[in-house]
């Protein structure tokens, strides 16, 4: 048995009265009347029916308490399932970061817990539940139990996201998990701060947490590099009343400036911080000093990502094979140049000449070449033309990983030059005379690639090893940076894309915890519940690759605690109240039947004394 | 209180119209002698009608005329007229006041009688004869009678045994004595009836109630408080449908037994409302009744 409007019951409070009138003294009304000859007849005949009398007026305080009763319950509109029917609960709990906020105490999240728990408490013997977390993704936290104990640990350790909650994917969801359970009696309750209209249906219950709290939120972060200068764009959104903010920004923890705005009620406004110096700038922090009801999206965190230096300069006279390799990489701005041809810009970072040098090298970048002469600045000297025969690969060196997923056999070269390495250089691929075909070689920071033949006297560029090789020389040289598209939001799963020498990742949050993955299958990094900014460290044999991005609040999904936001619908929600307990039947009017029996035969006894 | 207002007075002329032929025709049946005249004066013949007493009539008189004629008896014709008129407290209660019906028809009966030439006293009586009209006779004189009952008040209690057991001017003369009263006395009515029978009387009870007694539109918890005695004990009720039955059950077997006494005792009972109409009393209650013809 169970009330759908347990408010009803207080009409059970018209019991003192209705006894009182019983209990207290009768008083009496003078009425002169021109002789009491037969009344005293009147008075002595009830005098001899009065233990009936008695009886009668206890009967209809009976009558009368019980009919009042039945109101009651009536009121209370009681329901029932049928007996020995166990009733299963898919509770759905909303763990979004718009539950963090205080306007209801302590916090709309410890409202929804301990609301929570009191209903398992509620739970009958043969009740059993699952719980459904409303997070970024709904996933299922404990069940189908009966024990409440282990319903209420699970409960206990939940803790609110940064992000939004998928609060439409929970209830279908819980559908889903009520509809496999079968027939019988079944509810779906969700705990959150708002309802869904569109779910107003079955037998869906929402027991909403909501104030009419104040808020101010860092709505957006974004940085412009340009000509050498940085400036941050910060979008500060009041979402309560008109209000004046102060505003702190640093750079790499320390502060740098202040500001103070004037807000009013619902409405952004767009902060400029310029004059930063880009090149010592890692990240940048935004924050709203003045408290309110959700603290976590008073500060924005974003990470500057320095322009990066990919350009290219391809010095050939044509090499289509060779082009296209070098394309591949998307992160990179290939130039090209004919032989001899003098450009105004030297800031490049790779330069590959095919069957030409210069004379004098470029201060920086790094270098490859194709059939290269004998170079002075290098320290090359190549001496007659040979003819390779055979082909030896060399897995010794330091520079074994670029030869990684190539296979030299069934390579063919017709003709090259017979090189004599400078020191520090490593043949990383031979012919069987011990001739170098391919050597690699460091030399104050500048890595030199140089391949001993012409890729046009070559079968190279025909094997589907030539763009692997490729790659290999230009992750070497120019290792790719780690890149994500977008602001990542709290709650948002961020693809870990490894480079091709990498074996295993390690992301490390803002509070320290580090996540250790496998390089394959790619990995996707999940747990983006903590505001801030990750550092990811994907890690090769020789080297490592460094990337960094910070994790924001949904500004535009959970800043937002006013309870007349479009989601608050308190019309739907008392609709879902009312059209709940389906599965359970109505009594209220078998009450109201038996109410209508008992006044019938109140007034019976009160006009007839039967 | 005026009790005679001028649309009564005029009834009261109306009965006189028709009064005469009622008083002829009653004068052999109300005041018949069962001395059968041997020692009282002869006055007069009339022709016999429907409803004389055939022991009237005069056989020689038919002998002679071959027609039925009966005697008149001087007697009879001044016969005693006592009009016992409760005027205690509770016949001052009521709407209309019972006391006024029974005032009226005091004057009723007087007019009445005094127009069939009877002498007529008039006792009003509570616990004890607290007033009294002495008899005499002669229309003429009826203005007394109004002017005695005008100022008659209604107070002290019942007690109709008392009161009429203490009235001295019968003496044992035959007559007829109407008693009006609510006849609601703690000591009844049986000793007074006893003593008027033995006084020779011809009775008739005319119990007058008032609407509320007879249906009494009470409610919710009461102390009901005697008119005649609000000192003394009241009587605590709750006033339910079923206390109001209780209460018409004991109406009627109170003047159940009224009656009952009544009729043993070969009295005309006329239980009458207060609120009637003097036409409807007097040409429909008292007439079929036949205590007026």
């Amino acid at each position: 048995m169970s009330f759908q409007n347990p408010w009803g019951l207080s009409a059970l409070l018209l019991l003192i009265p209705l006894i009182l009138l019983y209990i207290l003294k009768k008083q009496y009304e003078d009425r002169v009347i021109s002789s009491t000859l037969l009344w005293q007849q009147v008075s002595r005949e009830l005098q001899a029916a009065k233990p009936w009398q008695r009886l009668r007026t206890r009967l209809m305080l009976i009558l009368q308490i019980s009919a009042l009763i039945l109101f009651a319950l009536s009121l209370a509109r009681p329901a029932y399932s049928a007996e020995g029917e166990s009733i299963y609960y898919v509770v759905v709990l909303d763990t979004s970061a718009r539950m963090q906020a205080s306007d209801v105490k302590p916090s709309r999240m410890e409202a929804a817990v301990n609301a929570l728990m009191d209903f398992i408490d509620g739970l009958k013997a043969r009740d059993t539940m699952t719980i459904v977390l409303a997070g970024h993704r709904p996933f299922v936290l404990a069940g189908p139990s009966g024990v409440k104990s282990e319903l209420k640990r699970h409960v206990r350790q939940v803790e609110p996201v940064s992000g939004s909650s998928d609060l439409y994917s929970a209830v279908q969801l819980a559908r889903t998990l009520l509809q496999d359970q079968g027939e019988g009696a079944g509810q779906i309750h969700v705990f959150s701060d708002h309802s869904l209209s569109d779910s107003v249906q079955g037998n869906t219950v929402f027991h909403t947490f909501t104030g009419n709290g104040q808020n101010a939120a860092v709505a957006h972060l974004s940085y412009e590099l340009r000509d050498g200068s940085l400036t941050v764009l910060s979008r500060i959104a009041n979402y309560g009343d008109d209000r004046d903010l102060t505003l702190e920004m640093k750079v790499d923890g320390v502060l740098q400036n202040v500001k103070q705005i004037s807000l009013p009620a619902g409405e952004e406004a767009n902060v400029y911080w310029t004059d930063l110096v880009p090149d010592s700038t890692a990240e940048i922090e935004v924050s709203i000093l003045e408290e309110d009801d959700l603290m976590l999206d008073n500060t924005g965190i974003i990470v500057i990502n320095q322009e990066y230096h990919g350009k290219v300069l391809l010095t050939t006279e044509r090499n289509l094979f060779l082009e296209r390799a070098v394309s591949l990489r998307k992160d990179m701005e290939l130039f090209k140049a004919n032989p001899g041809e003098i450009l105004e810009s030297s800031d490049f970072h790779l330069y590959i000449y095919d069957g030409y040098m210069p004379e004098n090298l470029p201060e920086n970048g790094h270098i490859i070449a194709f059939a290269p002469p004998s170079h002075e600045e290098i320290g090359l000297v190549v001496e007659e033309e040979i003819l390779p025969e055979g082909i030896k690969i060399s897995f010794q060196s330091q520079y074994s990983d670029l030869l990684q997923y190539i296979e030299p056999e069934g390579y063919r070269i017709a003709k090259a030059g017979k090189m004599n390495l400078p020191e520090g250089f490593t043949a990383l691929i031979t012919d069987n005379e011990g001739n170098p075909l391919l050597a690699a070689g460091e030399r104050e920071g500048r890595k030199t690639a140089l391949f001993s033949f012409s890729l046009h006297d070559s079968n190279l560029p025909l094997k589907p090893d030539f763009p692997i090789l490729i790659q290999n020389l230009l992750s070497w040289m120019l290792p790719p940076e780690m890149t994500f598209p977008g602001p990542v939001y709290a709650g948002e799963t961020v693809p870990l894309t490894p480079f091709p020498d990498v074996s295993h990742i390690t992301v490390t949050s803002p509070a320290g915890k580090k996540y250790r993955f496998d390089a394959y299958p790619v990995p996707v990094f999940y747990d983006t519940r903590d505001i801030g900014v990750y550092e990811i460290v994907q890690h090769a044999e020789n080297r490592t690759y460094e990337g960094r991005f910070a994790v924001s609040v949904p500004t535009d999904e959970v800043s937002d605690l006013r309870s007349d936001s479009p989601d608050s619908d308190t019309a739907a929600r008392e609709e879902a109240a009312a059209a709940a307990l389906p599965f359970q039947k109505d009594i209220w009017m078998i009450a109201g039947w038996i109410l209508l029996l008992l006044l019938l035969l109140e007034w019976q006894v009160y006009h007839h004394g039967i | 209180m005026k009790t005679f207002d001028p649309d009564f007075l005029k009834k009261l002329e109306r009965l006189a119209l028709h009064g005469s032929r009622l008083v002829q025709g009653g004068t052999g049946g109300n005041r018949r002698s069962k001395a059968k005249g041997s020692s009282i004066e002869f006055s007069d013949f009339r022709e016999y009608s429907l409803g004389d007493d055939y022991r009237s009539i005069d056989w020689n008189a038919y002998a002679r005329f071959e027609r039925l004629f009966i005697k008149l008896y001087m007697e009879e014709r001044e016969a005693n007229v006592t009009v016992f008129l409760d005027c205690s407290a509770s016949m001052g209660e009521g709407k209309p006041v019972k006391g006024v019906l029974a005032k009226k028809l005091a004057a009723v009966f007087a007019y009445i009688a005094l127009s069939s030439y009877d002498r007529v006293g008039i006792a009003a009586i509570n616990d004890k004869v607290s007033g009294q009209l002495p008899y005499f006779s002669g229309k003429q004189g009826f203005s007394r009678v109004l002017a005695f009952l005008d100022a008659l008040p209604f107070e002290g209690r019942t007690s109709l045994n008392k009161s009429i057991a203490s009235f001295n001017s019968l003496r044992g003369r035959r007559g007829i004595s109407i008693v009006l009263s609510d006849f609601l006395a703690e000591d009844g009515y049986l000793e007074a009836f006893k003593y008027l029978k033995y006084q020779q009387q011809d009775v008739i009870a005319i119990p007058i109630l008032s609407p509320e007694e007879l249906d009494p539109p009470l409610s919710g918890t009461l102390r009901l408080l005697d008119a005649e005695d609000r000192e003394g004990r009241p009587v605590e009720v709750e006033i339910t449908p079923n206390t109001l039955s209780l209460y018409k059950k004991a109406l009627h077997e109170y003047f159940s037994s009224l009656k009952n006494a009544c009729m043993n005792m070969e009295i005309p009972c006329i239980q009458v409302s207060s609120a009637v109409s003097m036409d409807e009393l007097i040409f429909e209650k008292l007439h079929h009744a036949g205590v007026i013809r």
